[in-house]
């Protein structure tokens, strides 16, 4: 009871020092990763690589950070505090004065975008993808926290980056589809899915063909990949399920491939993944993304070129013709 | 056999507690590398993790920390315990046990016959 009492307390302390503690933070952790690094240089490893497997064994470092705020503060409050703040002064801005805030809210975006290697976070360090040490996510620091969607005109940017980025791929969570098998319904998580995405995570359909970009052009015919788990489900046998219809909230949808049942993306839960265009897409929808780094291009070298172009990228506001 | 243990929810937190028993004072890094040592590389164990487990102590007063230099002249926090992490580590450590003995005694209790 006391030591809950005396949590309590700190963590309401921890409200009105937030910098301080993230400052304190920011150097143990720094401290944390030489030594680590240092441990490598010492079992041979150069410098380089040490630094890459020290990265690895810590774990993703903005994860570390968000789970000492979530546990050391009332991240609540915090957040609260934040969105009541943001929200009162673009109403108090409206007019020109909105177009300011968007703008400064932008540049704060950019400064603090980031890009952590994929490898150190929880979801890749054991995902059984190709090569997955190559894998990164983008991420940026809002003054909301740490977030990771982007709007399309930036992942096209993102997408020229060609000297550091070989490829860029996007996805998002689509509708649940609701499939019956043997007079039970079922809700399954779908997701969209950029045409390159299963070939840069070095997966492809056990039976049936990819996604292609063409699946995703308005008038095509909607398709969808499916999980064999799924697809044995509902058609009795993996391969015959290749050219079947699937009802999905809009519209029925072919399935044009069957996805093994090891594979998974970007969870265990999606099992049905759909086409997804974001060329031409305004600025109103989100996705996430995942690059694979240019070949013989090291992770800091990546790292530090995508910190310096964020600014111009995070701004951008459409797409160049 | 299998993969690398998932660390039950709580558990880390004791071993923390343990590992500076042990050890005395010691920075994140070196309480991460003592734990993995310990578990015989058998534990899961993103190192990142270890000081949101110190944060948590501190604030409840189990552990201390301050500023001091590390083996490569770097600015570290050492932790160290307190009165009451002595005492927490105790309680944990005997209400471990507890529910390692009542396991035990359940997991190794023979199968019964099927009656005819």
């Amino acid at each position: 009871m006391k030591a809950w009492l005396h949590q309590t307390f700190a963590r309401f302390a921890a409200l009105f020092r937030g910098r301080e503690l993230d400052t304190d933070l920011d150097e143990d952790l720094a401290t944390h990763l030489e030594l680590l690094t240092d441990e490598y240089v010492g079992r041979g490893m150069d410098r380089q690589a040490a630094r890459r497997e020290a990265r690895l064994r810590f774990g993703s470092v903005v994860s570390a950070l968000e789970l000492h705020r979530d546990v050391r503060s009332m991240r609540w409050i915090e957040i609260l505090g934040s969105e009541t703040g943001w929200a009162w002064r673009g109403v108090r801005a409206r007019g020109w004065k909105a177009a300011l805030v968007v703008s400064l809210l932008g540049v704060a975006l950019a400064a603090n975008t980031i890009v952590f290697s994929a490898a150190d976070a929880f979801v890749f360090r054991r995902a059984p993808y190709a090569d997955s040490s190559r894998l990164v996510i983008l991420q940026y620091h809002s003054p909301f926290g740490p977030r990771s969607v982007f709007h399309a005109p930036a992942i096209v940017e993102w997408r020229r980056q060609r000297d550091v980025l070989g490829a860029v791929e996007a996805h998002t969570l689509d509708a649940p589809v609701y499939v019956t098998a043997g007079g039970i319904t079922d809700s399954i998580r779908a997701e969209r899915v950029t045409s390159g995405m299963f070939g840069l995570l070095g997966a492809a359909p056990r039976w049936g063909r990819p996604l292609v970009p063409d699946d995703a052009r308005s008038g095509a015919t909607p398709v969808a990949l499916v999980a064999e788990d799924i697809a044995t489900r509902v058609f009795g046998t993996a391969g015959q399920a290749v050219g079947q219809k699937l009802e999905t909230p809009d519209g029925p949808v072919v399935i044009v491939g069957v996805m093994p049942a090891t594979f998974r993306f970007p969870t265990a839960r999606e099992r049905i993944w759909r086409p997804l265009r974001v060329e031409g897409q305004d600025r109103r929808a989100g996705y996430s993304t995942i690059a694979r780094l240019a070949p013989g291009v090291p992770f800091d070298q990546a790292a530090a070129a995508v910190a310096q172009r964020a600014l111009a990228i995070a701004t951008k506001r459409r797409d160049p013709p | 056999m299998g993969g690398k243990l998932d660390l039950l929810q709580g558990t880390l937190d004791l071993m923390v507690l343990r590992t500076l028993h042990a050890l005395g004072p010691q920075h994140g890094y070196g309480i991460a590398r003592r734990v993995e040592q310990v578990s015989g590389d058998e534990v899961l164990l993103n190192q990142g993790t270890i000081h949101a487990s110190l944060v948590r102590l501190e604030q409840r007063r189990f552990v201390k920390a301050q500023w001091g230099v590390s083996e490569n002249n770097r600015r570290a926090r050492f932790y160290s315990l307190t009165r009451a992490g002595r005492q927490q580590l105790e309680e944990s450590t005997a209400n471990w046990e507890r529910i390692r003995s009542v396991m035990k005694r359940v997991l190794s209790q023979p199968a019964e016959e099927p009656s005819r």
